[in-house]
């Protein structure tokens, strides 16, 4: 039975998304018990995705960082509770959500740079020549309202549902809808507007 | 899936993690795995005996003490009794005519126009 357990799980394990919910509940059993391994592998699967959710929320890479740790903190301290998850990869969009909301309420009381300042969508590797794209694709992403710009990344980077991004978000389905809807509108007038 | 919608964000990826973060965020959570797990406030309650040994003595003394409230205040006289019904009779008579306001005449309401009333009476003579 621990062997079963602690067998690797196969499959794309650097998408996101390409996990199925099987393999993650079996990984949320591993880490259940404590194992480093499960950890590693977790980092392996979801640190991209939940860095630039946490990147695209507080436009801070140095923030964005201190999120992703605290989600690996939080995910080693709730171990006991990880087994009744029942849908694992929200769970972390989740945890990594919250945890980016407060560190922008703790912002809102100090002084910070603009978001413009970073970038949120890097060229592929193998299309470096795209970095003048990336670069004007961040500074349109940058002017949207954080609620829009969140719903566009849950919906094109970590493939949730409109049900998802309302739960991960904390608003009705229908709210996660429009944002997202409202985002990609104003993004294509932005496009438009400075092509 | 995933990859159409990529393509609509002109087929770019959001920037990879830092380098140091993942012996960064990996190190933090392998020693919170040594620490005695953080549990929220019902967990807590939930797990700790003396805790679950004083929330149940608390909901049982509130239980109780209800109960008791309850009981002593259907042996005391009502709060809600009338005054003049539990008070000594009188003796002037005059105040106990004042005291004793008189019935309302029910014929003379229906008299006065007030329909409803009417209506009441006539349905009572009817019954009757």
């Amino acid at each position: 039975m621990q062997k079963e357990r602690t067998r690797p799980i196969h499959g794309s394990e650097a998408e996101f998304g390409g996990l199925s919910r099987e393999s993650w509940c079996e990984l949320f059993a591993q880490l259940a018990e404590g194992s480093v391994q499960a950890l590693e592998r977790l980092y392996a699967v979801a640190s991209r995705r939940l860095y630039g959710l946490a990147l695209w929320h507080t436009g801070s890479p140095e923030d964005a960082g201190d999120v992703v740790q605290e989600v690996f903190v939080r995910v080693a301290e709730q171990r006991r509770l990880l087994e009744q998850v029942r849908d694992p990869r929200s769970w972390l969009l989740t945890v990594a959500f919250r945890l980016s909301v407060d560190v922008i309420r703790r912002r809102r009381r100090r002084p910070t740079e603009s978001l413009d300042a970073h970038e949120l969508l890097v060229a592929p590797e193998c299309e470096p020549e795209r970095a003048l794209d990336a670069d004007r694709a961040s500074r349109l992403l940058a002017s949207l309202p954080e609620a829009q710009r969140d719903a566009i990344y849950l919906r094109h980077f970590t493939d949730c549902t409109f049900k998802e991004i309302g739960t991960i978000t904390g608003v009705p389905t229908f709210t996660a809808a429009s944002r997202y809807r409202l985002g990609l509108r104003r993004l294509r007038r932005l496009v438009g507007g400075s092509s | 899936m995933t990859t159409e919608r990529r393509n609509q964000l002109l087929g770019l990826e959001t920037p990879p993690p830092p380098e140091e973060l993942r012996g960064r965020a990996l190190a933090a959570a392998v020693a919170a795995l040594g620490r005695e797990p953080r549990l929220d406030l019902w967990s807590r309650l939930w797990f700790s005996r003396p805790l679950r040994l004083a929330w149940t003595v608390i909901v049982l003394a509130a239980v109780v003490g209800h109960a008791w409230l309850y009981v002593a205040r259907g042996s005391a006289p009502s709060a809600r009794a009338p005054i003049v019904a539990n008070a000594p009779p009188m003796r002037d008579p005059e105040l106990q005519e004042i005291v004793d306001l008189p019935q309302i005449d029910r014929e003379l309401l229906a008299d006065a126009g007030l329909m409803v009333e009417r209506y009441d009476v006539d349905n009572r003579k009817e019954g009757s």
